[in-house]
């Protein structure tokens, strides 16, 4: 499913957070969004998902206008993760990754076959009777995204969904994202790991100060120029085949 | 055991059991079987005689009164369940936004202005509930333009305050009769029941049960948070406004007819989150029945401990109950929500 922004622009209070922004992202992509902190990243994936809107009505689902549609309508189309996710109360994991089916009116065997299925791509099908609260954050970050797998998206939106992870999962995750791509599901994450984002996405929009400064193939975004000029960080990338390898900070690790 | 058919049968047989008890036991004893002759006569079906002040004190003052009990019990850890579902903290319960305080001095109003018919001072208790709520709600969203759990629960407590500074005044030039009847108020009593007063608390429980059923996965979805359950479909608004609504006219209708009894809607939803999992299908149900049986026991204690002397009956429930939930906290303290 494309989705498409036209023309965003976003307010808190009386800050511009978001400024005219236009983006088309296509089927089956992984778009990545990089950029500082404080930049906008987390609200635009917000205002994508419907959780925040503007005024005007500027992001799309398919064809659907997502400021027409109910929450319940959004989360049976798109799944999206939050950067830090508390639970309140000690739920088994599978009755945390049922949660993602709340919004679909789909019989309980039925339900039961995708939960299973969510926790086995996910990687903790081996817990699933195990207690929220005795799962370590990176154990907890796979149980989040085996529940928005559960809700069968055609798109994902993932905030920092590495965050947490030890290399292994980290790798095991994107690989995972990377795979959904070719079952057509769109992907759209903000990934702090230049690397990882350079290695993984189809597509880069590149942030600061709430506008997308940049939008391209990996190689074409993650330049030393535009890297310092959105980061303020000198670097060094590694390339084999044109493709990036590795991004690293000049004068790394002394930086002297 | 986490099968739900199961849980429901298991409590609902103690409960039954705590019900025999609690009209077994008092100043006079009834045993079981003039208890069963007694409704089969009133049944019609045998016709066999039995001491009429058995009859009267069964009918008239302990099947009523354990009755009451249990739906006070049952409303209080149900609706504490909800709130503590709502606002994701272990803190909350059913007189979390002012609902006690309003209550209190609503009913205190009444007695100090001489008010004495039997309906007025419930009908007072039941009105200064709905404002206090009502004032909260309007400051939580109009004023401070949020209804987002932190807003709610400050202009709760400072509600709540409010009331309960209202409550110390009319004490204040209470009369030493008056007194006598505020204490029923604030230390809560199950004297009062009366039938007509269970079948009114008993539809209000009813229809809050059945609608609240339907919101069981949304208050699952919102122990993840409000951003998180709005992308799992659930229109967060919506459901904290319904079920905070219910709670109110519940906890409201509870209060007017038995007075503030605290720590069950509090301690109940832990101790059964415990025992039957954190699942809200599940929960919500198991959570009243426990609260029914440990209300029920708790009057028991209050009428026989030190009878002929009635000890509150909120005095039995924080002394018997806060050490068991200590237990519980202590063994399982990893398994309690919210505080990790």
């Amino acid at each position: 499913m494309d989705v498409r922004i036209q023309n965003l622009n976003f307010y808190y209070q009386n800050t511009h957070v978001l400024k005219d922004i236009n983006l088309t992202i296509n089927s089956g992509e992984m778009f990545v969004i990089v950029g500082p902190n404080g930049c906008g990243k987390t609200t635009l994936l917000r205002c994508i998902s419907g959780l925040r809107q503007s005024k005007q009505r500027t992001v799309y689902l398919g064809e659907q206008d997502i400021a027409l549609m109910s929450s319940r309508e959004i989360a049976q189309h798109l799944s999206a993760l939050e950067p830090k996710i508390d639970i309140g109360f000690n739920y088994t994991v599978q009755q945390v990754v049922a949660m993602g089916r709340i919004a679909f009116n789909t019989s309980h065997l039925q339900n039961q076959k995708i939960i299973e299925r969510s926790m086995h791509e996910a990687d903790v099908l081996a817990f699933a009777q195990t207690p929220i609260f005795h799962l370590s954050s990176g154990q907890k970050q796979r149980v989040w995204l085996a529940m928005a797998l559960a809700q069968q998206p055609q798109v994902i939106v993932l905030d920092e969904p590495t965050s947490y992870l030890d290399v292994k999962y980290q790798l095991q995750i994107l690989d995972l994202m990377h795979s959904l791509t070719k079952q057509n599901i769109t992907i759209i994450a903000t990934i702090h790991d230049l690397s990882l984002a350079g290695q993984y996405a189809t597509r880069i929009a590149m942030m600061s100060r709430g506008q997308i400064v940049d939008i391209g193939s990996p190689q074409q975004i993650l330049t030393t120029d535009n890297i310092k000029q959105v980061f303020d960080v000198e670097v060094h990338i590694h390339r084999e085949n044109h493709k990036i390898m590795g991004i690293i900070p000049k004068g790394f690790p002394s930086r002297e | 055991m986490r099968k739900p058919h199961k849980i429901y049968l298991f409590l609902s047989i103690c409960l039954f059991a705590a019900i025999l008890c609690a009209t077994m036991l008092g100043s006079v004893n009834i045993p079981l079987q003039q208890q069963l002759y007694t409704i089969t006569n009133l049944l019609q079906i045998t016709d066999i005689p039995v001491e009429q002040s058995n009859t009267f004190i069964l009918l008239n003052i302990r099947l009523p009164r354990a009755l009451l009990a249990a739906i006070v019990g049952f409303s209080l850890a149900f609706c504490g369940t909800i709130m503590q579902g709502i606002f994701r903290n272990p803190l909350a319960d059913p007189y979390l936004l002012g609902i006690a305080s309003g209550a209190t001095a609503g009913a205190t109003l009444m007695i100090v202005m001489g008010i004495s018919l039997t309906f007025m001072v419930p009908l007072g208790a039941f009105a200064g509930a709905i404002i206090s709520v009502a004032i909260t709600y309007f400051i939580a969203q109009s004023q401070l333009g949020s209804f987002s759990n932190v807003t709610l629960i400050l202009a709760g407590v400072a509600i709540g305050a409010m009331f309960s500074s209202a409550t110390t005044f009319f004490i204040f030039v209470s009369e030493d009769e008056q007194l006598r009847h505020i204490m029923f108020w604030v230390m809560g009593s199950l004297a009062n029941s009366r039938w007509w007063s269970i079948f009114y608390l008993f539809i209000v429980l009813i229809i809050a049960v059945i609608i609240t059923n339907f919101f069981a996965t949304a208050l699952d979805a919102l122990s993840l948070g409000d951003d998180m359950a709005y992308h799992l479909g659930v229109d967060s608004s919506l459901t904290k406004k319904v079920l905070l609504l219910l709670t109110t006219i519940l906890t409201a209708a509870v209060v007017c007819m038995s007075g503030t009894i605290g720590f069950v809607g509090i301690i109940i939803p832990h101790t059964s989150r415990l025992l039957f999992g954190a699942n809200h299908r599940i929960l919500l149900m198991a959570s009243g029945l426990t609260g029914s049986i440990f209300l029920v026991l708790c009057d028991i204690l209050s009428r026989t401990l030190v009878a002929p002397i009635e000890i509150p009956i909120g005095i039995i429930t924080a002394i018997f109950g806060a050490p068991f939930f200590l237990y519980l906290l202590i063994h399982h303290k990893k398994s309690i929500g919210a505080l990790n």
